[in-house]
């Protein structure tokens, strides 16, 4: 397009030489029909016999002076405009340069996103060589831009153009496909799943070797023909992760945001779907994750039963329960009804199952589930306990008998993974609330063994919006701890939980006088061995959604808690 | 570094100006440039950087030397010894690994293939030496006496990892005396912003889709959908052209802001109406590089048939092979050697030339799109797993759900990608600029779009870059 205008000039000018000549031809030849040309017509002369031929070369002249004019006029605008062009262009480029520089504006958290931001590369002659720093502070200047943010937000907006965007799919998951769910886990896959259980139990025989650290077993239990000299490997490397990690919660320093954003965000994974103005969580089933799942918490039923009862609930995606099966396997995802029952059907009888996923089901068409983020909402989180009580046999607790209170203007993960998805930023939520009776209070422990007070529902009318879920037990924490005064036998109960549970514990308090919670994505290996030994747990209750259950990740974990 | 992120157009782009504006004395400009240049290139690991400095420095002694031993016939030995060093340069970091591989497959040998790193750009810098040398053997241009220069001359960060490739004489001139003028400036920053468009909001835009729609490893692609792979390889040639040449925008722009003038790289080769045609099209200074320095003194089309085809096959394994060391590369080249044999010799280009454009693009077009398929995957499997797929011989589906989502998503933005190939645009600009002059008040409008269009598309594209999640760089293999 540049280089047409200059062109176009060119073939103006061009023209209006060819017009020139002829217009002068004709006016030599008397052809009446000169021209419309204003100067011209003033002096058109009134007969041919009057009119001297000097006469008429100086018309010519004149009408080639006045071209003359005119094309230094329509250069002088090009000139112009090119200045102008030149001019704006370079001081939009000025800004963003300055922008660029204002250090102390650089952020180095994404709350949106919750992570730690790009870091500026420290400086060695290895990564200088190899070009790791210098491409590090590329990465770094990107991922710091101050406006970055609301950049993105803006050619999202831009990006509605694109196409027709009712429904789209978001890929986060590059491995993604789908593997077909048996009914049930019948005995070869039971036999695998011993197996497997083998395989698992080295990895937790490495993990005593590198005691303090679940996350050891984690990756040793991702590599199943890991031998025992990578898995030591794996092991330092989930230590300084967690050196690392430990150290960002450090720097958080803040009560509110003494999660650990990395674990956080792990709750979801796979891809995203959005129909209309709500998202969805995509699942994709992989049978060797699910047979590990089950021998996992066999081999914790198998430690724990005679301690305990033990409870598990595998929560599904919001997908599962509001999008048909139909649906979810045209998009080549799988439905996590059908893997949750092939999970609960490989599992130890003793263990008690609640089958949430039916119990959701039943009201598929309530607020049970954010548009925004892929929590469940404290109403989903509701009838799981229903379900609860009526597998454990208690009386729930009717709805009406809480005090509710509703923080709006939720916008969760499903907005901030989407890169700030329009259709979403235009339906934002609201964190529904309703707070135990016998007590709002709480006590977390952090990382570093801190502990702070807190509130069971939190007040997050003043939290960011993509925060807002952390109105349930103040979010992640390695430990927390609730006492109801109201009940007085010494019943306990201790949830072991991924993000989830946060919903769910708010309606537990009613029921135990001492409400545990842990978060096995955290290093608390201590932490269970004491409560077993020292609390006199009641129930156990394990929670996990169906992507954390069937992630190596938190199998590990739990595998540890179960130790 | 790559033209596409915001530390390249934000900080070292501004001080790259600055530096330019700043500076009077063209020896300083060009000392500017030098470092900012060589910091450029550096930026992908300063190893290499020796690399380029002492292939630059091979050609420099080898130019000298053709242009003192002229007169005693020594210089053709010169010439050939320099170009043979810079070939095998190429060779030794290209080709190794890739000659090394089928020579194990028929012999067994050797045991352990050396992995080498491909300095990024060499086919690029190594084919501009080439030009200079052969150029100053033909007394085409004088030889460059500095030696600073000449690296100069091969390091300038506007063409020297993506292209064009451009030749020491078209340039020698301009940077000696480094004039500018208002309107050049004024066409290199909208030059410039178009190709920094084209690359952030189209290219990466098909990038996205192309690898959404069909990644992973050959058993994962054999289940993706007919009209998935259809949708990926559309998408892939789309990418391609807009990738490629929007860096030629950007360096052609780049340079129009400094006084420096590159030749056009592209000229809409989607529109074309032969594979010959396509080929003038596409790519042209590497197309023109061959023409010159390696078909024409092969003897080119003044000769036997039978040397002809010769001539042709060893141009176009030639060019496969520039493209990526691996055996699609060559298959692909090869492949257009043929067709264009077929269209020389078989069809005949005068008949060829009497069919319908509304036959013969989309002929060129579907020719193309499968070209691109064989360019894109470097293992056999998964060409083959691709190949099929297009026809669910994988067992796969035809349609699903998920791909008529991703393509309604995009269907506008497709539409834009395929019209952006053509040189509609600028038609309808001229167009427009037609029917509005003498139009006081339509002028004007038009006059405030040409001063704002180009800082328009800065923004939007700085905006597409800050969320940057996919950016690739296509050339790490040329």
């Amino acid at each position: 397009m540049n280089y047409t205008d200059e062109h176009e000039t060119e073939h103006d000018i061009k023209t209006n030489d060819r017009n020139d000549i002829l217009h002068t031809k004709a006016w030599l030849t008397q052809s009446s029909a000169a021209d419309e040309d204003d100067i011209l017509h003033t002096e058109t002369p009134a007969s041919w016999d009057g009119v001297r031929l000097d006469a008429l070369q100086e018309l010519s002249a004149r009408r080639k002076q006045w071209e003359k004019k005119r094309e230094s006029r329509e250069r002088h605008l090009t000139e112009v405009s090119g200045l102008l062009r030149i001019r704006l262009f370079i001081i939009v480029l000025f800004v963003f340069f300055v922008i660029g520089l204002v250090w102390p504006a650089r952020p180095d958290t994404s709350v949106l996103e919750k992570r730690k931001l790009t870091e500026f590369p420290t400086f060695t002659t290895e990564s200088f060589l190899d070009g790791d720093f210098f491409s590090g502070i590329s990465t770094w200047y990107a991922d710091t831009y101050p406006l970055r943010e609301s950049m993105i937000a803006g050619f999202m907006k831009f990006k509605n153009l694109y196409g027709i965007r009712s429904e789209q799919l978001i890929r986060r998951d590059s491995t993604a496909a789908r593997e077909n769910i048996p009914a049930s886990a019948d005995e070869s896959v039971l036999a695998t799943s011993s197996d497997a259980s083998d395989k698992t139990e080295t990895s937790v025989s490495v993990s005593v070797d590198a005691p303090q650290n679940t996350e050891a077993t984690e990756n040793a239990g991702a590599g199943n023909t890991a031998d025992a000299g990578n898995a030591a490997d794996a092991g330092n490397t989930a230590d300084t992760q967690n050196t690392e990690d430990a150290a960002n919660t450090a720097d958080a320093g803040n009560t509110e945001d003494t999660e650990d954003t990395t674990v956080a965000a792990m709750d979801l994974q796979g891809d995203i779907y959005i129909s209309g103005n709500n998202g969805y969580g995509l699942y994709y089933f992989h049978q060797d994750q699910a047979d590990q799942m089950i021998s996992t918490f066999n081999q914790i039923y198998d430690k724990i039963h005679d301690k305990a009862n033990m409870y598990l609930m595998i929560v599904p995606n919001g997908s599962a329960v509001e999008l048909n099966k139909a649906t979810l396997e045209s998009l080549g995802a799988n439905y996590d009804g059908d893997a949750i029952n092939y999970i609960y059907s490989g599992l130890e009888d003793g263990i008690k199952t609640i089958d949430v996923c039916t119990a959701l089901k039943d009201h598929k068409n309530e607020y049970i589930y954010y548009h925004t983020d892929h929590h469940w909402t404290q109403l989903g989180s509701y009838y799981a306990y229903r379900a609860f009580c009526s597998v454990k046999g208690i009386t729930p607790h009717e709805l009406s008998e809480f005090t509710e209170t509703d923080y709006p203007g939720f916008l969760g993960s499903y907005y901030s993974e989407s890169n700030q998805a329009p259709a979403l930023a235009s339906n934002p939520d609201t964190v529904h609330t309703w707070k135990p009776n016998g007590t709002n209070d709480m006590t977390f422990v952090s990382a570093d063994g801190t502990k702070t007070n807190w509130w069971i529902i939190g007040d997050v009318s003043n939290a960011d919006a993509s925060t807002k879920y952390d109105a349930f037990t103040g979010g992640d924490n390695p430990f927390s701890y609730a006492h109801n005064d109201a009940i007085q036998d010494g019943s306990s109960v201790l949830v072991v939980k991924d993000s989830y549970g946060n919903a769910f514990i708010p309606w537990l308090v009613d029921h135990y006088e001492n409400i545990y919670w842990i978060d096995p994505r955290y290093d608390t290996t201590d932490t269970v061995s004491k409560l077993e030994s020292e609390y006199g747990i009641d129930d156990v209750i394990y929670e996990c959604s169906i992507y954390n259950g069937t992630t190596t990740v938190l199998q590990d974990a739990y595998a540890a808690i179960g130790q | 570094m790559v033209f596409s992120s915001l530390f390249f157009v934000f900080f070292f782009l501004v001080l790259n100006i600055i530096s330019q504006v700043v500076l009077r004395n063209p020896r300083h400009k060009n000392i500017a440039m030098l470092i900012f240049s060589l910091v450029f290139y550096a930026w992908g690991g300063p190893r290499y950087l020796l690399l380029l400095m002492g292939m630059a420095a091979i050609c420099w002694v080898g130019a000298l030397r053709i242009e003192q031993t002229r007169t005693k016939n020594g210089h053709k030995a010169a010439m050939i010894i320099t170009v043979a060093a810079c070939l095998a340069i190429l060779g030794i970091f290209k080709y190794t690994g890739f000659f090394l591989t089928t020579f194990k497959k028929f012999t067994g040998l050797p045991e352990i293939i050396p992995q080498i790193a491909l300095p990024i750009g060499i086919s690029f810098y190594t084919f501009q030496l080439i030009s200079y040398v052969v150029d100053v053997y033909r007394r085409d241009t004088e030889a460059q006496h500095k030696y600073w220069m000449l690296l100069l001359y091969a390091s300038l960060f506007h063409q020297c990892i993506a292209g064009p490739i451009v030749r020491y004489k078209d340039i020698a001139s301009d940077l000696e005396k480094r004039t500018t003028k208002t309107g050049e400036i004024s066409r290199g920053v909208s030059r410039f912003a178009i190709g920094l468009a084209k690359k952030a909001l189209l290219a990466n835009g098909c990038a996205t889709l192309a690898d959404t729609l069909l990644t992973g490893t050959a058993a994962e692609m054999a289940t993706v959908p007919a009209t998935g792979v259809m949708l990926s390889s559309l998408a892939y040639m789309l990418e391609i052209y807009l990738d490629f040449s929007a860096y030629s925008d950007m360096a052609i722009g780049m340079g129009l802001m400094c006084g420096l003038h590159y030749r056009e790289n592209f000229n809409y080769p989607y529109i074309s109406r032969s594979v010959t045609e396509f080929w003038r099209r596409w790519h042209i200074s590497l197309s023109m590089f061959f023409r010159d320095y390696v078909y024409i003194p092969l003897g080119g089309s003044r000769c036997s048939l039978g040397r002809q085809i010769f001539n042709l096959l060893v141009i176009w394994s030639l060019t496969g092979l520039w493209h990526g060391a691996s055996w699609n590369f060559v298959i692909w080249g090869l492949g257009y050697g043929v067709l264009l044999m077929i269209e020389r010799y078989i069809i005949g280009r005068d008949r060829w030339n009497k069919v319908p454009a509304a036959i013969s693009r989309p002929v060129v077009l579907l020719i193309v799109y499968v070209g691109w398929i064989i360019f894109r995957f470097t293992d056999r499997a998964s060409l083959e797993v691709v190949l099929k797929g297009l026809f669910c011989m994988n067992g796969n589906a035809f349609y699903s759900t998920s791909v008529g989502i991703t393509f309604k998503n995009y269907i506008f933005f497709l539409i834009f990608c395929c019209v952006a190939c053509t040189p509609f645009g600028v038609k309808l600009m001229e167009k427009i600029r037609g029917a509005v002059s003498g139009k006081e008040r339509l002028r004007s409008v038009l006059a405030v779009w040409d001063v704002i269009y180009p800082t328009l598309l800065l923004v939007l594209s700085a905006m597409a870059l800050a969320g940057d999640s996919y950016n690739p760089f296509l050339y790490f293999r040329f």
